[in-house]
């Protein structure tokens, strides 16, 4: 990131914080006071997320005071084509494609028996980052082949490993 | 001291089992595979591992544990020296010098270099976690609720101030996301449910193991898948094992990077990879003209100390943990997680119901740090191969171990769903430059907070007093308010006004 970017960054995220250091102050002032249960004032639950939230806020203030000063809240509006560009880049489409595959593949869990999400999520992410698209299948199924073997062979090993050794009741 | 030598003996005996030694062995190369694989780091090995783990008995657990975090704070150093990418980010500064050597077709002694540093900078370590841990135990055991409040603070406050070197800001604010994190769920005083907007999942609270794995784990392979491909150096690995008088000629840097390791290991929160920087900036400043000019081209002083410094601070890291329960590095958080989760309670009243298990982690450690050596020494050709793994095989099968890892400790898919929330996150985060070790820190921490500071307004009747009038309180107030005002560019500003009359004065 640019210094300028950078700084807009900063000011959109202590606008943010801000808002949300101010919430769990108000949410901690809401909590019961302990008084109520006959117990001392001072052991209310709202005290220390209380504090935390004062802090935030303050911590976050002194950052948009700081990205203010450094031309963070001038430009804010991003530049005719700059948001296409960004997904054009190739990192940002690897970036989506690994939290999608990854999210997808999450969300599927608990839904179907484990080794079948498992088996098809470690298959589409090889395959996803290592088949060329654009070129002919038959040089590449030596390929899909070894995304195929490492998918089951990792599937498999996880079940058993985990399931069997571990005990542990798998989604 | 004879008790102490006869408990570390006990412990020391008691791990002479096969049993225990080949799972020292195969944790500590898990460890150097793991280390060494750009994108995983020692904190994921060691979290992952935890979850692995958490059905063998405590000693055996704690064992791997330790193992796993020595080995992959070392195994960095590999790709490090072969290609010049660490493989943790504390083996950063190993790259300055290690690669060069490489380059120049010494990556055998490179690598010889970088293992005895690693050897000697734990066993420095080790000798401190040995005499410095009933120490600070009997010390600690006179601290009370007003120096946990203070010692929570502090932590988050020097370790955002290492860890966010340029801009502290991002670093404290990340340590205070965290201690809010903390507070999610029943408090542990009237068991009220905080922050959980009436859903049964968090009114649990967000599990430590989950939140790290996915701010160590899933945010490093979104990171790592990012970018397309890494360019595998064929370096030729001649002799490895290095010469006793290459050693002794800089046995000041040995003793210098340990002890600094050491100490940096020990303050909260703040790891290896400051304890590596620090100790290579030390090792340049003191070294002689003509080894100083060879810094950042292939220094073997240099590579000796980052890799003494980082190992050193392992030991040094465990220290708070086993005495103050206040984790002093970013895998030292995973590890006093997992002693929590085996029954082991560390923290003051160690050294009083269970002094044998203090002497018992020196013995891992001890272990490991052979185990370690060894290994180091041993297995470098055929390692060498695991790094030339593409990223985009690599990376589903470590993304699976995060999603078991995050489930198996308690069986919710919510913990899961914690991970790729935290991953996320703490990708965003990332990339806008605010450092996760003091949001991990924050969580931790979270809880010694709120329960410490409630506690001691109920002792004063709310009379904020002692907090600033106990020494060592008042040691940690003003410690805590020269790094913030240090930082501070009107401080700054002043101080140098300040200089300036006074060196006019002088002209």
């Amino acid at each position: 990131m640019t210094d300028k970017s950078m700084a807009k960054a900063d000011f959109i995220t202590s606008l943010t914080l801000l808002a949300f250091g101010i919430a769990i102050v108000v949410l901690s002032i809401q909590m019961p006071m302990a008084t109520d249960a006959n117990q001392s004032k001072f052991s209310a639950p709202g005290i220390v997320p209380g504090f935390i939230g004062a802090m935030l806020s303050l911590l976050s203030f002194a950052m948009l005071l700081r990205s203010i000063r450094h031309g963070g809240a001038s430009g804010l509006a991003p530049k005719p084509g700059a948001v296409k560009r960004l997904f054009a880049q190739e990192t940002t489409a690897r970036i989506l494609k690994t939290t999608g595959l990854c999210v997808a593949y999450v969300l599927l869990l608990g839904k179907l028996w484990f080794p079948i999400p498992t088996f098809f999520f470690a298959f589409a992410f090889i395959v996803l980052f290592e088949y060329d698209f654009k070129s002919a299948f038959k040089p590449q199924i030596r390929k899909v082949a070894m995304a195929f073997a490492i998918a089951l062979v990792s599937t498999a090993l996880v079940t058993l490993v985990f399931q069997g050794l571990f005990l542990v009741n798998l989604p | 001291m004879f008790q102490g030598l006869t408990l570390f003996g006990q412990a020391l005996f008691s791990f002479m089992t096969w049993q225990t030694l080949i799972n020292a062995i195969w944790a500590t190369e898990l460890g150097i595979i793991i280390g060494m694989l750009p994108g995983l780091t020692a904190t994921m090995g060691v979290a992952l591992l935890t979850t692995l783990t958490y059905t063998l008995a405590p000693n055996d657990a704690i064992m791997i544990l330790i193992c796993m975090y020595i080995g992959a704070i070392y195994g960095g150093s590999r790709s490090a020296i072969l290609l010049n990418i660490p493989g943790t980010p504390a083996n950063a500064a190993t790259t300055l010098d290690g690669f060069p050597l490489a380059k120049a077709g010494k990556a055998g002694k490179a690598i010889g270099i970088a293992t005895t540093g690693s050897f000697l900078g734990s066993v420095i370590g080790m000798l401190f976690l040995a005499v410095f841990t009933p120490l600070i135990g009997s010390v600690a055991l006179s601290f009370q609720s007003f120096e946990f409040v203070w010692f929570s603070i502090f932590g988050i406050i020097i370790c955002g101030n290492l860890t966010a070197p340029k801009d502290p800001l991002k670093g404290w604010i990340a340590g205070f996301i965290g201690l809010f994190v903390a507070m999610i769920g029943m408090e542990g005083i009237h068991a009220y449910v905080r922050f959980s907007f009436g859903s049964t999942d968090l009114s649990g609270g967000i599990s430590l193991i989950p939140a790290m794995v996915g701010t160590f784990g899933f945010a490093e392979i979104i990171s790592v898948m990012r970018y397309s491909k890494v360019e595998v150096v064929n370096s030729e690995i001649g002799r490895i094992v290095p010469r006793p008088s290459e050693l002794l000629k800089y046995w000041k840097t040995i003793i210098r990077s340990g002890v600094v390791g050491t100490f940096i290991g020990a303050i909260p929160g703040v790891g290896e990879d400051i304890a590596a920087w620090v100790s290579y900036d030390l090792a340049k400043r003191s070294a002689k003209p003509e080894e100083r000019e060879l810094f950042g081209h292939g220094s073997v002083e240099g590579l000796l100390a980052s890799e003494t410094g980082n190992n050193a601070c392992v030991p040094g890291a465990i220290i708070p943990v086993l005495t103050l329960a206040i984790p002093g590095s970013a895998p030292a958080a995973v590890l006093l997680g997992a002693m929590l989760i085996h029954g082991v309670r560390p923290g003051p009243l160690i050294m009083l119901e269970s002094p044998l298990f203090v002497y018992q982690v020196i013995a891992m450690v001890l272990i490991a740090t052979i185990a370690m050596f060894v290994l180091g020494l041993t297995m470098v050709r055929p390692l060498v191969k695991v790094l030339q793994v593409p990223r985009q095989k690599l990376m589903p099968v470590v993304f699976l171990l995060c999603v078991v890892g995050s489930y198996a400790l308690q069986s919710r898919l919510f913990d899961v769903g914690v991970m790729i929330v935290f991953g996320i996150i703490g990708f965003v985060l990332r990339e806008m430059e605010y450092p996760m070790a003091p949001l991990v820190l924050g969580i931790i921490l979270g809880d010694i907070l709120d329960k410490n500071l409630r506690r001691a307004l109920i002792l004063s009747n709310g009379d904020i007093g002692p907090f600033f009038t106990r020494p060592i309180c008042l040691g940690l107030f003003l410690l805590t308010m020269l790094i913030v005002l240090g930082r501070a560019k009107w401080v700054k500003g002043l101080m140098a006004k300040i200089r300036k009359p006074k060196a006019d004065a002088k002209a």
